[in-house]
């Protein structure tokens, strides 16, 4: 798994750009608008995690595309162009076309999703969240480190199980009591070492006074200046969105495609930041060799 | 000026009549290490927990305890339980953050703990992805970070392989040595320990029956009876089955080096060291097992966990013949698991073929005993498979007998020490009649008293006719049991040998006895066998 | 302050689908992500107060192991494609530990299992629809209305019929416009299989479970003192 360099930068700055990347795709149903979304999504997902992973991607938005454009066109809508009539319902051009630019919308919110998942690990969303949340945080910490726990334990047990009773998997029924039961020995074997895990958080001292909070990261001047940049790009593009782009309208004719179509550059070097950095190292390795 | 003082401390559980402690007595200087021994149920862990106040039991005490520490630093018997958050540097610094300590300074604290451990390569990693003796050392650091003046550890080392188990007790005497922090550890494996500590303190009932120098202590506790002298390591016990009047008790070794010494003093005193082996009492000799024939036979049998990964067993072969104990050895990640899990038929090998005699049933006791332990209270889980497997209440009852489990029959198996947990899997187990028992690691954990139930189960069974197969990495138990023994390394089978055969003709991989006796009389593999010509 | 907070609280949760039916009807602009902002922003409340009460070390686990067996058992069951025993777990945590401890398990099991399986917009919804479904629980059992098998079965049910209604109306709400009776029958009957499947799994689960939980839990409960 490769190292994406703008996971490098402070958490703060990493949230700051996929809030901004998903919440102005969720924004903007402009068909220009959505289709740079998804294809810097793309690009970036791409970059971190493969064309494989993209490619996999974009079959599974599709569905997502094809279930909206079919639902939204059984609305009828207030559309004026009928395609054809669906037991006395008309489906209109429109209404099908606003279902592919928000499924597309969607499609490409999963899809920067994934990024954010790739990018923004467990332990940088706790780095962040933990200023607010201390206790909670550390909580969710502790179900991270249990997770891996628990599988290795239910493996433990269904081995022993097998190993005892000769491994006869029996049918689906059977099969679901077994799960069952393995997780309610999960759950009693867990919650039981749990109490030294209690035990040891207070001989640790833990509630004993007023608590510290260690920060693995911190804000450096190269973090600082990232954000600001970004910031002033997600400002601009965010005026292109809001106040230009939404000037576009479906019903009842397709309108205002050209509407916010000059802050589109903007747009795409704001979701773009990322690839370019990485391109930027890329150049830095080439002229070293 | 002393680090602790108890005086006549007592201590009686909340809602228990008898007294967990009684009338103890307890000084320890600064800078000392001392070790806390005893039976398992003597009150050891109690006494810890007692000293530590944040997470004392709830009860009654009686009598003094003075502490000259600000900070006492606690780690307990499970690495993996102790542990808080998911990443090692997160680890690290939970202690640290409780005692309010300012970012900067936790930085600090945290590089020097680092580096004085070495450390530094985990940092980045999930604790999940250490091993069990890196699991512990992290808590151990975890706690040293916390700067303590008393640190207290309560059988730390019972999970750990003995490689990893040295290497915990390796970073006590550091801590010890370097920074002059006071210990107190209960502890039952001592071959490593007991030569570097100040003194040894014997609790037996709740009561602290003797407490002196290692030395005194070892010549003190070679007069007890057999189980509890078990617990002292080889080179001790050899010099009490040895030593003759006029020998002092400051003499007494306790490690192999010292035993050496020992040895060649009395070789220079014209006294020749002759191996006097007692028959294995139902011990099988080599021919006679072949002759009854074979029970499982594994040939060439090839295995990985994934299309990407190595492979795990290679060319592993091993033939097992009906009534005997079969011991295979092998360090860490040498593959002795996933072998086991391959014979008992959980997973299924890619090359080779494993074979089991027609009509033999196999039945496998996991490492850890709580994976098969599923039900409410000892009782149920014995029953739990009796319509499965057709056996009664009878039978039930017979096994609560027979393993001495009667008196706990209705208590939860979570509410049973480690051998009595071992032993209800064990009962649960037996009940399906099974001919052929593959044990994975049975002595993790247990003291010599639980270990020499075991061996007794492991003698009755052999007696009975059946045939276990065992792997572990304890040398000194497998010496003990085994009748013929096998070496697993670098996923395949090494060698196969007769029992005792084996070790006396290893070099490293072998009993401390062996090891002490190397050149005075080279056949000796457990205390039992050196004699003087 | 107390007593305010525990009045304010289900008036919080109830905001949030109130504010998604309004966003729906009125046909609001970006409801998608106002509607997704002000889930998230609902439970901030709940987690504060959790902050607040400072809870001592055994008190916190219970909610985590219960995450964390839920967040698990998604791979657990993984030959059982649309078989999560999250909400039921969820539901019992409620019942055992209160409405609290029964809100933060739904919580950091929705979080922790999208940051293991994959984020996705959900991630906020499931964090409320579970975080509610522990908090109903604990508020019906500290009423004693959940003693009963059948209604343990029954709130089980319905739960996962919620959170099935509160993920498609959010889907309806952002990516269909403008909102009609058939588009919102054709999405919810879309939607309506995987829920009844959910809350008859949820169901079977909570069935076969429930007594034993409660038993083991409260063994642990009264050993522990917790």
């Amino acid at each position: 798994m490769k190292k994406n360099c703008f996971s490098a930068y402070h958490p703060a700055v990493v949230f700051l750009y996929f809030a901004g990347a998903a919440g102005l795709c969720m924004c903007s149903l402009h068909p220009y608008y959505v289709l740079v979304s998804y294809l810097c999504g793309a690009v970036l997902l791409g970059i971190s995690c493969g064309l494989r992973r993209v490619f996999r991607q974009v079959l599974a938005t599709l569905a997502v595309v094809a279930v909206t454009a079919a639902v939204n066109g059984l609305t009828g809508g207030l559309g004026l162009t009928v395609l054809f009539y669906l037991g006395g319902t008309p489906v209109t051009w429109e209404s099908v076309f606003y279902g592919l630019c928000s499924g597309g919308m969607l499609a490409a919110v999963l899809q920067w999703f994934a990024c954010y998942q790739r990018i923004m690990t467990g332990d940088k969303f706790l780095e962040l969240f933990g200023r607010g949340f201390p206790t909670v945080s550390m909580m969710l910490s502790m179900v991270f480190r249990y997770i891996p726990d628990m599988l290795g334990k239910g493996r433990e047990i269904r081995a022993a199980q097998k190993a005892l009773t000769g491994g006869k998997s029996g049918g689906k029924r059977e099969q679901m009591k077994e799960g069952v039961r393995l997780a309610s020995v999960l759950m009693n074997w867990s919650m039981e070492n749990s109490m030294e895990t209690a035990d040891s958080m207070q001989a640790r001292e833990y509630g004993k006074g007023p608590r510290s909070r260690y920060i693995h990261e911190r804000m450096s001047r190269g973090d600082y200046r990232a954000a600001l940049i970004l910031a002033a790009l997600l400002i601009v593009s965010a005026f292109g969105v809001f106040g230009k782009a939404s000037e576009f309208v479906f019903y009842p004719f397709l309108g205002g495609m050209e509407a916010g179509i000059c802050f589109l550059p903007v747009y795409g070097l704001y979701l773009l930041i990322p690839a370019l950095l990485e391109g930027k190292e890329l150049i830095w390795w080439m002229r070293l060799r | 000026m002393d680090a602790l003082e108890v005086k006549q401390f007592g201590f009686t559980y909340a809602g228990a009549g008898e007294p967990a402690l009684e009338g103890l007595d307890l000084n320890l200087g600064t800078g000392e290490l001392a070790l806390l021994c005893g039976p398992a149920g003597c009150g050891k862990t109690t006494l810890l927990r007692c000293l530590k106040q944040e997470i004392s039991p709830v009860g009654e005490r009686t009598g003094a305890i003075s502490l000259h520490a600000t900070h006492i630093g606690y780690v307990a018997q499970s690495p993996e339980n102790q542990l808080v958050m998911d990443t090692v540097r997160h680890e690290l610094a939970f202690g640290l953050e409780n005692l309010g300590l300012l970012p900067q300074v936790i930085r600090r604290r945290m590089a020097e703990t680092v580096n004085f451990f070495g450390i530094g390569p985990w940092l980045g990693k999930k604790v999940n992805e250490l091993s069990g003796g890196q699991k512990q050392i992290l808590n151990l650091a975890a706690v040293t970070a916390m700067q303590p003046e008393l640190l207290l550890l309560d059988e730390p080392t019972a999970q750990l392989d003995p490689i990893a188990a040295g290497e915990f007790l390796q970073a006590v005497e550091k801590i010890r040595r370097e920074l002059g922090i006071t210990v107190l550890m209960s502890e039952h494996r001592l071959e490593e320990i007991l030569s570097g500590a100040d003194r040894v303190i014997w609790m037996e009932k709740g009561v602290i029956k003797m407490q002196g120098r290692p030395g005194e202590w070892a010549a003190w506790m070679e007069k007890q009876p057999l189980p509890m002298r078990g617990i002292l390591p080889a080179p001790a016990r050899i010099w009490g089955r040895l030593s003759e009047t006029g020998d002092s008790e400051t003499t007494c070794p306790l490690s192999v080096a010292q035993g050496r010494i020992w040895a060649a003093e009395k070789a220079n005193r014209n006294k020749t060291f002759a191996c006097r082996r007692p028959d294995s009492a139902g011990g099988i000799s080599g021919r006679d097992s072949e002759a009854r024939g074979t029970v499982l036979k594994a040939g060439t049998v090839w295995f990985r966990y994934g299309r990407q990964e190595d492979f795990v067993l290679r060319e592993a072969s091993l033939e097992i013949f009906r009534g005997e104990i079969h011991v295979v050895l092998g360090g860490n990640g040498s593959g002795k698991t996933t072998f086991l899990n391959l014979l008992a038929g959980v997973r299924k090998p890619q090359r080779g073929k494993i074979r089991i005699q027609e009509g033999l049933r196999p039945a496998m006791l996991t490492q850890n005993p709580k994976a098969m332990l599923t039900a409410d209270s000892v009782q149920e889980e014995l029953e739990e498979l009796s319509e499965r497997f057709g056996y009664g209440e009878k039978e039930v009852d017979d096994m609560l007998e027979r393993f001495r489990l009667r008196d706990v029959s209705g208590r939860h198996p979570y509410d049973l020490s480690g051998g009595e947990q071992q032993k209800t899997a064990l009962a649960k187990l037996l009940l399906l009649r099974p001919d052929l028992l593959l044990m994975d690691e049975p002595t993790k954990g247990l003291d010599v008293f639980a270990k020499r139930e075991l061996k007794t189960v492991l003698e009755e069974l052999r007696r009975e006719g059946k045939t276990v197969l065992m792997v572990t990495h304890d040398l000194e138990f497998a010496a003990e049991v085994a009748d013929r023994c096998s070496m697993l390394a670098d996923g395949e089978i090494v060698c196969t040998d007769q029992g005792k055969e084996f070790f006396a003709s290893n070099l490293f991989y072998t009993t401390q006895t062996n090891r002490m006796m190397r050149g005075f009389a080279d056949r000796c593999v457990v205390p039992e066998d050196v004699a003087y010509e | 302050m107390n007593k305010i907070l525990n009045c304010l609280e289900p008036v919080i949760l109830l905001a949030v689908p109130a504010v998604l039916i309004l966003c729906t009807v009125m046909g609001t602009e970006y409801t998608a992500v106002l509607t997704l902002f002000v889930a998230a922003l609902s439970m901030v409340p709940f987690f504060l107060r959790f902050e607040r009460r400072k809870p001592r070390a055994r008190e916190m686990m219970p909610p985590v192991i219960l995450a964390a067996v839920a967040a698990a058992g998604r791979v657990l069951f993984a030959a059982f494609p649309s078989v999560k025993p999250v909400t039921a777990i969820v539901i019992i945590g409620g019942c055992c530990f209160g409405r609290q401890s029964g809100f933060l398990t739904g919580a950091l099991a929705a979080l922790a299992s999208n940051l293991f399986f994959g984020q996705g917009p959900w991630t906020p919804w499931q964090m409320y629809s579970w975080g509610v479904t522990g908090y109903l629980a604990g508020l019906l059992s500290d009423r004693g209305m959940l003693e009963r098998t059948w209604q343990m079965l029954g709130f089980g049910f319905c739960a996962a019929l919620l959170y099935g209604w509160i993920m498609d109306t959010w889907y309806i709400a952002g990516f269909v416009s403008p909102f009609t009776w058939t588009g919102a029958l054709a999405a919810y009957g879309a939607g309506l299989p995987f829920s009844l499947l959910h809350g008859l799994a949820t169901t079977g689960f909570l069935a076969l479970t429930t007594g034993p939980w409660k038993k083991k839990i409260r063994r642990i409960q009264s050993k522990y003192g917790i």
